[in-house]
């Protein structure tokens, strides 16, 4: 039997009971919409939560933060002191793979910063040009903090664009004006690049713009008055020994720090895993619905092909009767089962498209925008055409093995 | 000497309805030649339609012989049958048995559809048909907008189109009027008379007087008129 035959039965069956067609067509429709629009927002999801991770300063960076002192170290605790730059040139000496240090001196972040009548509430930040590498800034105009301007305890500033817009938006370039930041005065030498993430006026990055530079060194001189470095970041280029270097150089601080265990080293591996294991849970959970709501649109198609074959019986008995084998039977029924659920899947992936629009129309926070792959929705599309094969088998071996003297007798 | 066309030997049915069994046909032998018009008679429940059925390959015998152009077709498994009857056998039923969703030239077009006959060649074919049997100017009708001759016209067409052994006709007049009728009867001579072979399975023996041979079952045995 021809293919082109089976079809053009299936179709004139399905339009000889188009709502009955559509309503059954609506179970995969909605099935395979599902099933793409959510491979879209995890897409989505995983390409912010891959900026983020990025621009956050990526795999290679590690974090040494303060840790809670054991208790039976307690009681010599008085003995531990802040981080200082003798640890860093202690990592340094001890362990030439790092590539970059990054020891930060926040001032908190809603530090007042103020030109002319203006202020705005931002992260000051005390760094060294380590900071670039590590946190992943670029400079925009001017130049970024140097060493000069930290061994001269330079009162000198680089603004994030936040700072910057609002500052300076009304009066033109900020290079080179004076600033007040706690009152002291700094010249601006450089504004960074403006990073944004994120969409519908939502710009998740905008963090990253809430930003003042200063030299770290003087905020020692200017507003610490100690050389404590409460942050220290350092960056190893080979992903591949980011564990065992953290782990080195958690023993050299170990040993500046006069065996006091006071200091933990984080890697951003910890968070790639966290997050991979987020997503595949959710994938998971969403493959569940997604597979179900197939399941169901199958269920309907082989009802609606029972029904159909009923109606049929002596169509059948006379097919048979000319000549129909029982697999030209078979396969005419698979074949409008077919094609049932391949137009379900036509009009589910228009929906899908339609729905992810829609969802990010109304929905605009928390929200990752979704990324269409070609290759899902191919995917979402197969799903359907193999749910139209699985679940016309069994009404298509009904009908292929009744007895075509019965089926022509069939009123 | 005409070729036989088919050739029942002891050709029993037995159907086992659970309690006893019912001997529809009792050792039927029966040889039908090339050209003949051959009419079987007999009323409701003689094994008349079983007879047909076994002749038209629909169902097969338990015990006995069939040879359909010499060739012994009692043995053979369902698909086998389903080409038997695509190529060989030509069906003509009371109630015509048109599919409806298609118009005439489709409905002629069917069996070429299972004997993979290309699209081109089908509709040459089933218009050549279609002109035999004076509905070449209504190809394109459905079967509910013609009338019951026109119908079974257009069956006989599609039972035509293969170029079958032989052609069965189940009651072929019993939905028609008399004039009407007998317009099909005289097509079923005219066919005869071009070299078909022409089954006719009827009650009505003022239809059977119309062939040249009768053969009448009763009680599920055979006997030549």
């Amino acid at each position: 039997m021809s293919l082109i035959h089976g079809i053009m039965v299936g179709l004139k069956e399905m339009w000889a009971h188009k709502m009955r067609s559509f309503l059954t067509m609506l179970g995969v429709i909605l099935g395979v919409a599902a099933l793409a629009a959510m491979f879209a927002f995890m897409e989505g999801m995983i390409a912010d939560m891959e900026k983020f991770i990025r621009e956050t300063g990526g795999v290679e960076r590690v974090t040494c933060s303060s840790d809670q002192i054991p208790e039976d170290q307690m009681p010599f605790s008085g003995l531990n002191r802040q981080r200082r730059m003798k640890d860093i040139q202690a990592l340094m000496y001890n362990i030439p793979e790092i590539d970059e240090f990054s020891p930060e001196v926040s001032l908190g972040r809603d530090y007042p910063v103020q030109y002319m009548n203006k202020t705005v509430r931002v992260e000051v930040r005390g760094v060294t040009v380590g900071e670039l590498a590590l946190r992943n800034y670029e400079v925009e105009k001017g130049r970024f903090i140097c060493d000069l301007d930290r061994v001269e305890r330079q009162r000198v500033c680089v603004l994030g664009t936040y700072p910057a817009d609002e500052l300076f938006g009304q009066y033109g370039d900020p290079l080179g004006r004076k600033i007040r930041i706690g009152g002291k005065n700094f010249r601006v030498v450089g504004v960074l690049k403006h990073y944004v993430a994120g969409q519908g006026g939502q710009n998740w990055m905008n963090w990253k713009n809430r930003i003042v530079f200063i030299p770290m060194e003087t905020t020692w001189t200017v507003f610490t008055h100690n050389k404590d470095i409460p942050a220290l970041d350092i960056q190893v280029k080979d992903t591949s020994k980011v564990a065992e270097i953290s782990q080195r150089a958690q023993q050299v601080l170990f040993h500046t720090h006069r065996h006091i265990s006071c200091l933990q080293m984080r890697t951003n591996e910890e968070m790639v895993q966290n997050f991979s294991d987020r997503t595949a849970a959710f994938n998971i959970t969403l493959g569940i619905v997604a597979s179900i709501s197939m399941l169901v649109g199958g269920i309907g198609i082989m009802n609606i092909m029972l029904a159909s074959i009923n109606e049929r019986i002596r169509e059948i008995g006379i097919r048979k009767a000319i000549g129909a084998r029982n697999i030209d039977i078979l396969s005419q029924v698979i074949v409008e089962a077919v094609l049932l659920s391949v137009l379900g899947g036509i009009l589910g992936v228009g929906v899908s498209l339609l729905l992810t629009k829609f969802i990010t129309f109304f929905v605009k926070e928390n929200l990752s925008a979704p990324i269409v792959k070609p290759e899902q929705l191919l995917f979402a599309f197969s799903v359907s055409v193999v749910v139209g094969i699985v679940f016309g088998i069994f009404p298509a071996f009904k009908a292929a093995s009744l007895d075509p003297i019965e089926a022509l007798r069939h009123e | 000497m005409a070729r036989t066309v088919v050739e029942l030997i002891d050709i029993c049915k037995t159907y086992d309805t659970g309690a006893a069994a019912y001997e529809a046909l009792h050792k039927i032998n029966l040889k039908i030649e090339e050209g003949e018009f051959l009419a079987i008679i007999g009323p409701s429940g003689s094994g008349k339609s079983t007879l047909m059925h076994i002749l038209g390959c629909l169902d097969t015998a338990t015990s006995g012989i069939m040879k359909l152009e010499g060739r012994d077709i009692s043995k053979m498994s369902a698909n086998e049958l389903a080409t038997i009857r695509n190529k060989r056998i030509g069906f003509v039923f009371q109630t015509f048995n048109l599919l409806p969703r298609f118009n005439i030239l489709q409905n002629v077009e069917l069996p070429m559809v299972y004997g993979n006959v290309s699209p081109f060649e089908r509709k040459r074919r089933a218009m050549d048909v279609l002109k035999m049997v004076g509905l070449d100017d209504r190809w394109n009708h459905l079967p509910q907008e013609l009338s019951g001759g026109q119908r079974q016209r257009a069956a006989i067409a599609r039972a035509l189109i293969m170029k079958p052994a032989m052609l069965f006709a189940d009651e072929p007049t019993g939905n028609l009027d008399t004039k009407t009728g007998a317009q099909i009867m005289q097509l079923f001579k005219e066919l005869n008379d071009a070299g078909h072979t022409i089954i006719l399975v009827t009650h009505d023996r003022e239809i059977a007087a119309q062939t040249k041979r009768q053969v009448e079952i009763r009680d599920g045995r055979i006997r030549e008129v």
